[in-house]
């Protein structure tokens, strides 16, 4: 807008230099059509902006994915306004879907314009406070603009999968009913042990087979009691671990899983926090229920993967937020740095539970195949599960997952009734 | 939509048109026959626009176009035509950075009103710009250099100042 009132000026001033040195009036005679063109914009630009905005944000979600949809209905109050450019925030990382964020077109005195774009949108937090309206006259030389106030928010929660019963096995739990077996006698589905009966004991719980080898005693059966735990989840958001291809993140398949396990954890009673680990830590303190399930979505929601160097300050943060009882989970591609960290974790006598999206299955999918490219995956994946080999020696319980393949089918794989728990696929 | 900008589409072509041959016309009436180079020039403007769009801008070529028009001038061609044909190219090139900023809008079906506007204020401007410059070019006032330059600094301090009170957002 502003380039071409400054072009015309730089005509004009072009033509009177031109005028003076060749010192004919003729050349003068040409600036007149550029003065009235200036002169009849500004005699139509616009003095005010009277507009007042209303802004409808909706979720919609189809076959293609989920899209936000903003509907903006800006009503005039003032003059007739006959050249409008609106533009509305938009969000970068956004690929714009249908029609445009910045729109032109004219309303009139007390009359209505309703600007309307979607875009796609996975997850995330996204808010308008504002809408910049400017306003010119029909040749777009004389511009003022405004800021009309017309907010909006909306809250895409990340999706996740509905994950089955994890048989877990923790060294510690938190004294209240749940459904973790908590390694001690009590109230419960599966066997425990047999001991002498005490006074008080149920009749139902006495184990025959025991006392009928053992006349004149009695033996009660007992359960391995069960209760809830801990946990700590903890997403990596550094951007050294991420990996991007044809616009798809890994990122977004941790979120993806990090989202389940804390669904499956609050579901079934336990106490969940979530450190969101990259450049802006956000710690969420660890708590039960559906409310804190809304917390962790909206934390994932707006989550980011951002640079971060190590995982060397997790040590310092875990001890403010997890107590050293919790189990953490760690959803992280791996990075080779981080393995110090893990054996401090270990140190600390936490148990970690590592689920790693596979980054190399991730690129391998969708990469050309080629003899090099072949090679080259070899070697990363043989330099990848020597890392992993070396955890599963820390202790830590690992479950490699190929992102390609559901969730569910990886842990059913390594926490089964079978494996009994830690084991590595 | 795309009927409406169709019609803006044959409208700048045929202000394009109009200007080519009016700036051709008056270069031909006084003699200077090398002007007929502009149209293989524009054939091969055409052809590298057609690769390369973003050397057309049409500032550029609104840029071009003038100072042909202020050599015409110089040179001493028929005026009158030169002048037209200048009026004729501004219409041109307002007409298509208008279209270049609603191509793609999808209110533009619902904004009559724009365009109208639009159509109104360069209708002004033509025939505003027609009547001053076939009456300016009518009279012949012989004045001395230093008063010419006196009013042209007048002129120019006028002008900065409508521009400053104008836009003082952009100074």
């Amino acid at each position: 807008m502003k380039y071409k009132t400054a072009f015309i000026a730089i005509i004009i001033y072009c033509l009177i230099v031109f005028a003076l040195l060749t010192r004919n009036g003729g050349l003068m005679v040409l600036i007149v059509p550029l003065l009235v063109y200036l002169a009849v914009g500004s005699f139509f630009a616009p003095t005010e902006i009277r507009l007042r905005a209303n802004r409808y944000v909706v979720k919609k979600a189809d076959e293609s994915g989920i899209s936000v949809l903003i509907n903006v209905t800006l009503t005039n109050d003032g003059k007739p306004l006959e050249n409008v450019l609106i533009r509305d925030a938009h969000f970068p990382k956004t690929e714009l879907a249908t029609a445009m964020h910045e729109q032109r077109l004219a309303i009139p005195e007390r009359g209505e314009a309703k600007v309307a774009y979607s875009f796609p949108a996975n997850r995330g937090h996204f808010f308008w406070d504002t809408i910049r309206v400017s306003a010119s006259d029909p040749f777009g030389l004389v511009e003022i603009q405004k800021d009309i106030q017309a907010s909006g928010e909306i809250l895409i929660e990340p999706e996740f999968e509905k994950l089955g019963h994890m048989h877990l096995k923790p060294k510690n739990t938190l004294h209240s009913a749940g459904l973790v077996p908590a390694r001690r006698g009590g109230s419960g589905l599966n066997f425990w042990t047999v001991r002498e009966y005490h006074l008080g004991d149920s009749l139902r719980l006495l184990n025959w087979k025991t006392i009928a080898r053992h006349p004149r005693q009695l033996y009660t059966t007992e359960f391995e009691h069960e209760e809830i735990m801990e946990i700590g989840l903890i997403l990596d958001a550094r951007l050294q671990t991420e990996s991007l291809f044809d616009g798809e993140l890994l990122f977004e398949h941790g979120v993806r899983a990090t989202m389940s396990f804390a669904e499956l954890f609050l579901r079934e009673g336990n106490r969940v926090g979530l450190l969101v680990f990259g450049q802006d830590m956000k710690p969420l303190q660890p708590d039960y229920g559906k409310r804190q399930l809304h917390r962790i979505s909206n934390a994932l929601a707006s989550a980011t993967p951002k640079s971060n160097f190590s995982l060397m300050y997790l040590e310092y943060i875990r001890k403010r937020l997890f107590s050293n009882r919790a189990l953490i989970v760690v959803i992280s591609p791996l990075d080779l740095k981080d393995l110090q960290t893990y054996k401090q974790l270990r140190a600390s006598g936490h148990q970690i539970l590592l689920i790693s999206p596979d980054p190399i299955s991730f690129m391998a999918q969708r990469a050309p195949s080629g003899a090099v490219l072949d090679l080259a995956l070899r070697a990363s994946r043989i330099e990848r599960y020597a890392q992993l080999k070396q955890l599963l020696q820390m202790g830590v319980m690992v479950v490699d997952w190929n992102v390609h393949r559901s969730l569910n089918e990886a842990i059913r794989t390594v926490f089964s009734k079978r494996t009994n728990g830690g084991g590595y696929v | 939509m795309f009927e409406n900008l169709r019609k803006y589409r044959y409208a700048r072509i045929f202000c394009l048109l109009l200007s080519a041959g009016f700036l051709v016309a008056g270069y031909l009436f006084a003699g200077v026959w090398q002007i007929l180079l502009i149209f293989p020039a524009a054939l091969l403007l055409w052809v590298i626009c057609k690769f390369q769009p973003e050397v057309c801008d049409p500032s550029v070529l609104f840029g071009g176009y003038t100072f042909l028009t202020a050599v015409g001038i110089w040179i001493r061609c028929e005026p009158h035509l030169i002048v037209y044909g200048f009026i004729m190219a501004l219409v041109s090139w307002e007409l298509h950075l208008f279209n270049r900023g609603l191509a793609g809008n999808p209110q533009y079906t619902d904004n009559l009103l724009l365009e109208k506007s639009h159509l109104r204020s360069l209708s002004i401007v033509i025939i505003l710009s027609f009547l001053i410059t076939t009456v300016g070019l009518s009279f012949h006032l012989d004045l001395p250099f230093g008063i010419i330059f006196v009013l042209v600094l007048v002129v120019g301090f006028a002008v900065e100042r409508v521009y400053f009170y104008l836009f003082r957002e952009n100074f």
